[in-house]
Parts: structure tokens; sequence; C-alpha cells
């Protein structure tokens, strides 16, 4: 009988499955993707283990004992700080030699145990592994995770663990292992794999994968329009079939505007949402994401970044704060910060209600108005990534992960833990929003039932009004509704629902909108996430100098608007050159002084 | 025989590897994914711009930087 819980540290190269092998012991859902940097954190948890209790630790990847990202420095300093630990060696089969060399380099003295991942995909690729003859010659128990239930798996960890021992042999990188035990066969490019990184073949595969999904997602005639259609019908007859039956005027505002109107208006577009998770995943899933991190590491880099930024920026799209916390695998804070800096101008997904809402008022398409408001955000945070002047951050090293079809149970388990997530900010955060301004709304100062103009928040909000006068709104409610955008995105289309059935205002006026809308500080649970990787200073300055931005700028764009095409044009042409070729242009200088070279023999 | 990084390599050339600079932790990073000395490196790719690298080695297939690509060095 032991008397202190057993410690299980979950160790290993990036990607190598121990999440999966986390969730598995646990029975938790941390978020696993085929990408470094998922795990942002070393998860603790406690797992039952063959009747004993078990503290499990989910590492972050690690690829060298000298690591380059701060996330291997973390779980290299937690290592050393649990020795009475197990250390569970979590590897994929076609890095065994590497994993054993990290091992025997980092965790000499520890007792110690081996977990095998992606064996089906090893011996698809030729390489055999003979689970006992590697426990004999390496003196440590092997598990093997392929096709195992999570139950089984559990009994076998627990049985493992129990025998656990010290790693025999030597420990020189590329040590050699018998032939009965395990051959290897290395990662090659297959056909498709060799077509994919002609650039041509590249941008057409991608610009085709990125039409689609904006096709699929926004356009009125695909499924995403389409399902959207159908929740709304839905909630106009859960509305019509309350109202019929509330007596209360009180009450029957309470269930109908209040509730069912804003919170479904809102749920309208999970749909939609949904859809651009989905694509995300899979992009993430079949390992297309690396291909894409090749090619836009060159166009990254003059913004200062690497192509490894390319995963947080593309989750920005789905949720500014999961992009937050995804930076936490970047190589260097510089970037980092850089990184989170212009991720809220990458629209996220909960954005997309309100661009909606507003499209109907300035453009015939919706999907087209959509498309232009997620290209202006886009061209805004490269142009400020190319303003922030760049120090080069850490070499871009990236692996190349054999491209597979994604698996559907991954795919569909990723986007349900999305989507629950997505349901529940909604039920808790928004709702008790929704309620606290519907009562503000609809009470005045002596509790009254009132119509909007004579309630508590329109006294409240009467001095925001100014706020919105110089683009044509000089509406206490327009700037409530775009500043309750602060708490979470989706207040703005649920607010704008609430006040205004029918948007007043004209097209200049509702794009003006839009735009302080793309540009505003995200969402509270956005500067949380950007507090925990910057500090709460930085993270409160950045909300700030952002959504005062994204007013100056909703101002400018009004004007440019009333100018005419003619002006504008010309203008943003303008812009545009002098960004790209300023920056070639000090490049030029630095690489001239042999800039690069330098800054990379100075880092300690 | 000269050397020279593998930045100078044209697409699809093989060379040996002769020399690995930069910082510990690079050369680490490196040395795990096949990056040693003596070993066989090919370069695949190279981006358009010109500024990233796909290098296979005995191990495995990975991107490099051009930062990075410059502190490979190949004989040929």
């Amino acid at each position: 009988m032991k008397e202190a819980p057993l410690k299980l540290l979950l160790f290993g190269n990036p990607n190598a499955g121990k999440s999966t092998l986390y969730n598995a012991l646990t029975g938790g859902h941390a978020r696993v993707g085929n990408w470094h940097g998922v795990t942002v954190s070393a998860l603790e948890g406690e797992a039952l283990l063959l009747g004993n209790r078990v503290q499990i630790a989910d590492l972050p990847g690690v690829y060298s004992a000298d690591g380059l990202s701060m996330e291997e420095r973390a779980a290299c300093a937690y290592l050393k700080e649990h020795p009475e630990g197990v250390v569970c060696l979590v590897s994929e089969c076609a890095a065994l030699p590497r994993s054993l060399a990290l091992l025997s380099e980092l965790a000499k003295g520890w007792r110690a145990i081996l977990v095998l991942t992606k064996k089906r995909q090893f011996v698809r690729q030729g390489g055999t592994l003979e689970e006992r003859e590697l426990e004999r010659c390496l003196g440590i128990p092997v598990v093997s995770t392929e096709g195992v239930p999570p139950r089984v798996l559990r009994e076998r960890v627990g049985e493992a663990l129990l025998r656990a021992g010290r790693l025999r042999g030597a420990s020189e990188e590329g040590r050699s292992l018998p032939k009965e035990a395990y051959t290897r066969a290395p990662m090659r490019l297959t056909k498709f794999d060799r077509l994919l990184l002609y650039p041509a073949a590249a941008f057409a595969l991608f610009a085709f994968l990125l039409a689609s999904a904006f096709f699929l997602t926004f356009s009125p005639v695909g499924p995403g329009g389409l399902l959207k259609g159908l929740v709304e019908a839905l909630m106009i007859r859960i509305k019509e079939a309350f109202q019929t039956h509330i007596p209360s005027p009180v009450l029957c505002s309470f269930v109908g505007e209040g509730i069912v109107g804003s919170v479904g208006g809102v749920l309208c577009f999970v749909p939609q949402i949904a859809m651009l998770f989905l694509f995300l995943t899979l992009l993430e899933e079949s390992g297309l994401l690396s291909r894409l991190a090749f090619f836009t590491d060159g166009t990254l880099s003059r913004a200062g970044l690497s192509g490894r930024a390319v995963f947080s920026l593309l989750m920005g799209f789905g949720c500014t704060a999961a992009a937050i916390l995804s930076t936490r695998g970047l190589d260097d804070k510089k970037m980092q910060r850089r990184v989170i800096w212009c991720l809220p101008y990458l629209s996220c997904s909960a954005k997309l209600p309100v661009y909606l809402t507003l499209a109907s008022s300035f453009f015939q398409d919706q999907f087209l108005a959509a498309l232009l408001l997620y290209v202006l955000g886009a061209g805004l945070s490269f142009a400020l990534l190319l303003l922030m002047s760049g120090e080069k951050g850490a070499p871009l090293v990236l692996e190349f992960a054999p491209l597979r079809l994604p698996e559907a149970k991954t795919v569909a388990k990723a986007l349900c833990f999305q989507l629950k997530q997505f349901i529940i900010k909604l039920g808790t955060v928004i709702l008790a929003f929704f309620i606290a301004s519907w009562l503000l709304s609809s009470f005045d100062f002596a509790f009254r039932f009132v119509p909007v103009e004579e309630s508590m928040l329109a006294h409240l909000c009467g001095g925001l009004k100014w706020l919105f006068a110089p683009v044509g709104m000089e509406d206490w409610r327009i700037a409530y509704a775009a500043l309750s955008g602060l708490v979470a995105k989706e207040n703005v289309a649920a607010s704008l629902e609430l006040f205004f059935p029918v948007f007043p205002y004209g097209a200049r006026s509702a794009f003006a909108l839009a735009v302080f809308v793309l540009a505003s500080s995200p969402c509270v649970s956005a500067v949380a996430a950007a507090a925990r990787e910057v500090g709460v200073k930085l993270a409160l300055l950045y909300a700030v100098a952002e959504t005062a931005g994204a007013l100056l700028l909703c101002y400018l764009v009004y004007f440019l608007t009333g100018l005419g095409a003619s002006a504008i044009l010309p203008l943003i042409a303008a812009l545009i050159l002098i960004s790209v070729f300023g920056r070639t242009f000090r490049a030029g200088i630095h690489r001239q002084r042999g800039y690069f070279a330098q800054k990379l023999h100075r880092r300690a | 025989m000269s050397v020279c990084p593998i930045t100078s390599l044209s697409k699809g050339m093989r060379a040996k590897v002769a020399g690995v600079e930069g910082d510990g932790a690079l050369r680490s990073r490196l040395a795990a994914l096949g990056v040693r000395l003596g070993e066989e490196i090919t370069l695949l790719r190279v981006s358009p711009l010109r500024r990233t690298y796909l290098v296979e080695t005995q191990d495995t297939i990975f991107a490099l930087g051009k930062e990075a690509a410059s502190c490979v060095k190949v004989e040929r």
C-alpha cells in the first residue's frame, strides 16, 4: 500500500500524443492538436490506475535539453522539481531513438516507463517494432497505445507504472537499437506532398480551401446559410409560442425580446461558427498546416513573425482568446507580444453575427460584405505589424509530419469541444449581461416598467451619445451596443437585435460601426488570456489603446466613404506601397551590416 | 571540397554536414532532427521568396528559416 499518491509525468516530443494519453488516463478533455504549442501549460490531473490514485502531469512538448521555446524550458524545469515522480516517456514509434536520447539526457536518475503512439502509421510506412524485445533491451516497461481502448490502457499503464525502472544503456544520440526490437522507416514525402511543394499548386490548394470555407460558411445558399435560416425560423416559432401564453407584459417582454430575441439571435449563427471551427480543425488534423507555414514564413518574416505564428493567426479567426493562448508555443516573447497585439484585428467568429447584421445595411450580398471586413481586418493587422519595428525572432525550425486524412472521430470530438465552450460562454457571461441590460433598459430608477427611452440605461448612457455622433449615429443605444462588445463580442449583435429590429442608420454609418467592432479591444476572455501571457498591465493597455484606435478608425472610415471611391483607392495603394518598400529598404540595410548573423551569435 | 551554408545549394542537391553554427539551443534542436557532423542532408525545396528551406535528413524532413539554414554548413 503506497502512502503518497504516485506521480506520473508525461514527457516527450511535441505532438507525440501526450495529451491524447492524458485524456485517456484521466477522462478529461485537454485540447489536442496536430501542432506543438497546443498544451499551453502543465496540465495536472488525477487518474485511477489499477486501483491506485495516480497524479498525472501532461507537460508541453520538448525537443532537446537546451530548449528553444519557453514551453520547453518550462517542461524541463517541472521535471527537475518533481524527482519523486515516474517519467512516462511518450514517443511516436517513428521518433523513438530521438526520444530515448532525450530521456537519458534529461531524466537520467528517474524511474521511467515508455508509451508508444502511432504504431499503425509506423508499420504502414515500413517500420517494425517488438514491445517485448524493446523492454528487454531498455530495461523499462513498454506500452503501445494504438487501438487500445482507454479502460484497457489505464490498466496497462497502471501495471507498467508499478514495474517502472531506470533506462539501461548508453546515452548518446542516435543510439542503435537491436534489429529484433526496432527498425526504422524514416519520414519521406509522398507523391502528393511533392506536388504540394510547388508554389503554384500549394497556392491553388490553399486559396481553394479558404474560398470554399468562406463560401460554405457564409453564403446564403451554402450549408451554413441554410442551417442559419432553419434556426431563425425555429426561434421565431418559440417566441410566438411564449408570447401568446404569457399574460403579464413584463414577463412577456422579458421572455420575448429579452431571452428568445437576443440569445436566440446569436444562436442562429452557431451553425456558421461550427463550420469555421470545422475547417480549422481539418487543416490542423490533416497536417496541411506545416505546409502552409513553410510557404507563409517568407511573408510573415517581413512582418517580423515566422511561419510558426500562422496557426495562432488562423485560430484568431475562430476565437481570439484561444489564439492568444496558443501563442505560448512561440519561440520568443517579443514575437509573441506582436502576435497578441495584432490578433484582435483578425475577426473572431463572434464578430461574424455583428458583421452579418450590419452587412444587410450596406451591402447587397452578405457573403461579400463579410469577406470584405475579414480582408480589411487582415490588412490592418499586417499593416500594424509592418509598422512595429521588429528584431528578428528565433529562427524557424519546423518538422513536417506526414500528411494524413483527418480521423472523423478526432475532428468530431474537437468540434464538439469548441461548440460546447461557445455555448457555455453564451449561457453564462452573455445571458448574465443580457438580463442585466434588459433590467437596466426596461425599468427606470423607481423600478417601474417603462419604454427604453426613460429607462435607467438611457440615463446612464446619455453621456455616451457623442461617441458616435461624428459618424452620424448620435444614439446612446448604438454606443451601448458597441461598448457591450468589450464584454463579449456576441453581445453587440444581440444588443442591436434588442434595440433595433431593423437598423435605422444608413450604409456609411453601418460600415463605420462594423469597422469599430472590427478594430476594438477583444472580449473580456481574450483580454484575460492576454493578461496571462503578457501581464495584466500590458493587456489592459492594449485593450484601451485598441478601443481608442478603433474609434478613430471608425471616424476615418466614415470620412473616407464620404469622399467617394475615386479618392480612396489611390490613397490605399499609396499606403501599401510605402509600407512594403519602407520595410524592404530597412531590411536591406540590416542585411548589409550582417545584422542577422550578429543577432544569432549574440543569443546566449 | 568547399564548405558553404546550405542556403547556397540548389534544389535537390545532396551534401554532407560539415558544421553547425549558432547557439547551443539551435544546435541541439538541429542535431535532434538529424543534422549531425558527417550525416547526409538534402535540400528538397526553397520557398518562393528564398526565405524558407525544406531539408531532408536520415531522420526526418523539416523546414528551416533562412537564419537557421545559414547556420548549417555543408561540404560538396
